[in-house]
């Protein structure tokens, strides 16, 4: 017969579990309620990320744009435009409503705000990801043949990448939010730890396109154990750190 | 009133800077001049003497200064000292990735026939680097003591992530860079090259934690500086 005092300890974890899993989707809830009611931002970034997608190739000179070398490369490229734009904002939704304090003085589980935090930015990516990829098959000119196991081949990997850059760009976030010049430490600390994950998502994705030319040297195995990786060790350090980020 | 204790401390580790660089450059000596030349790079391989046991100095310190940072932050009592050791330790992991950069460009240039390759473990090197310098940039941009040295310290293990990737990128990606020396006995290098190789890197990782002592120190004047300017109480 299992005693009292370990059966209600058990119920206790749950309960502080169920909590922290509200508590973590609640911060997700509010943040995707307010991009829905002030579009600006997200119209804003994929307007952005429509004129790179013409604009980018131009810098290649006129004869490449037909190639398709440089078709993974633009896109990525461009995905990185779109997630250093999104990272830099990732408590505009608290700073612009006023609700910034208010986030730092409520009670509830640091981990489950930040955890919160990287899943809306996730989101966040990929309801830009999709429309960009749609731009990416037009301006291209992606093979109709081609479409269906690429795209069967970036949905994962653009997955991965998402949940890797949201934790990174998250920790990030809130590692410089009390210096003085956020715009140019961010970038300067993201993109580096960010680098690996990039690095994957390109050479996996560009490993299934047959009209590229195959990279020599590297498994595909190396590069998923990189993309799924990072998220976990970032992840794990998001769970040790996560009170010491939101201090007051 | 001044530390007798703080600068008793500063003279007897600079005191120390003078020895230990006789010894490193007895130990280079050995590299550069002593051992025979290579059979296949002949005498540019000599560098491999001064270019490897930095590049251990660049991975030990970034690593020594997560671990004090890890530790500040388990040990409250202590956290000022312990960012003051993470600060210093990051200060000379960022200046041997730099010199392990450089020393293996030139290496590269006369055995690749280029000054940079984009492979994997000159790639992960210079994104270490970037990192250390990040780090730098953040303790210079945020103006609060407490949130710069909590802000800092998480860079740093940061920064201690990238080691592990940098040392095992030979391994996971094909690299023209090659594999570990002292992993395989009877692997990399012959028994002279192996103990002249260890013996410059005993000493170089010495000279560093002398360096590191005085970097310490520095370190610790300049808060203090802070401290009494910002208190008004100085008076150029």
């Amino acid at each position: 017969m299992v005693p009292e005092t370990v059966e209600f300890e058990g119920v206790g974890i749950l309960n502080q579990l169920r909590l922290w899993r509200s508590q973590c989707w609640l911060v997700v809830e509010y943040s995707v309620r307010t991009v829905l009611l002030r579009k600006a931002s997200w119209a804003g970034t994929l307007a952005f990320s429509a004129c790179l997608s013409i604009l980018f190739p131009f810098a290649f000179g006129t004869e490449l744009i037909q190639r398709a070398e440089i078709r993974h490369g633009a896109f990525w490229a461009i995905n990185e435009f779109v997630v250093a734009l999104s990272v830099g904002r990732l408590f505009s939704v608290e700073a612009e409503g006023g609700m910034l304090e208010y986030l730092l003085s409520v009670q509830a589980e640091r981990t489950a705000i930040l955890f919160g935090k990287i899943i809306y930015t996730a989101a966040y990516l990929l309801s830009l990801q999709i429309p960009l990829i749609l731009m990416w098959i037009i301006f291209y000119n992606v093979p109709g043949a081609a479409v269906a196991s690429l795209l069967g081949r970036i949905a994962p990997l653009l997955l991965l990448f998402n949940l890797g850059t949201g934790t990174i760009g998250a920790l990030l976030a809130c590692v410089t939010a009390r210096s003085t010049a956020k715009d140019i430490l961010l970038p300067l600390l993201f993109y580096p730890l960010q680098m690996s994950v990039l690095l994957a998502a390109v050479s996996l994705a560009t490993m299934t396109d047959p009209d590229t030319v195959m990279l020599a040297g590297t498994s595909e195995q190396s590069w998923w154990a990189v993309l799924g990786g990072v998220p976990v060790v970032f992840l794990s350090l998001a769970v040790l750190l996560g009170d010491l980020l939101f201090q007051e | 009133m001044p530390d007798v204790d703080f600068q008793k401390k500063f003279r007897f580790w600079r005191a120390w800077l003078l020895p230990v660089m006789v010894l490193q450059l007895v130990a280079w000596y050995f590299g550069l001049f002593w051992i025979g030349a290579d059979k296949d790079q002949g005498e540019v391989f000599r560098i491999m003497f001064v270019h490897v046991p930095v590049a251990w100095c660049a991975f030990w310190w970034i690593i020594a200064a997560a671990v004090f940072a890890v530790i500040g932050f388990v040990r409250k009592s202590a956290f000022e000292t312990l960012d003051q050791c993470s600060h210093a330790a990051i200060d000379l992991g960022t200046v041997f990735a730099a010199l392990a950069l450089a020393t293996g460009s030139i290496w590269g240039r006369p055995t690749w026939g280029v000054w940079w390759d984009w492979d994997p473990r000159l790639t992960s090197t210079l994104v270490l680097f970037l990192v250390c310098c990040a780090y730098h940039v953040l303790r210079s941009f945020t103006p609060d003591i407490q949130a710069r040295r909590t802000s800092a310290q998480i860079v740093a293990i940061f920064a201690a992530v990238n080691v592990p990737i940098v040392y095992y990128s030979v391994n996971i990606w094909r690299s023209l860079h090659q594999p570990q020396t002292f992993v395989k006995k009877g692997g990399n290098a012959s028994a002279d090259v192996g103990m002249v190789l260890l013996i410059n890197t005993i000493v170089m990782l010495l000279l560093s934690y002398v360096i590191y002592r005085v970097r310490r120190s520095a370190i610790d004047a300049e808060e203090r500086l802070e401290a009494v300017r910002e208190g008004g109480g100085f008076h150029g």
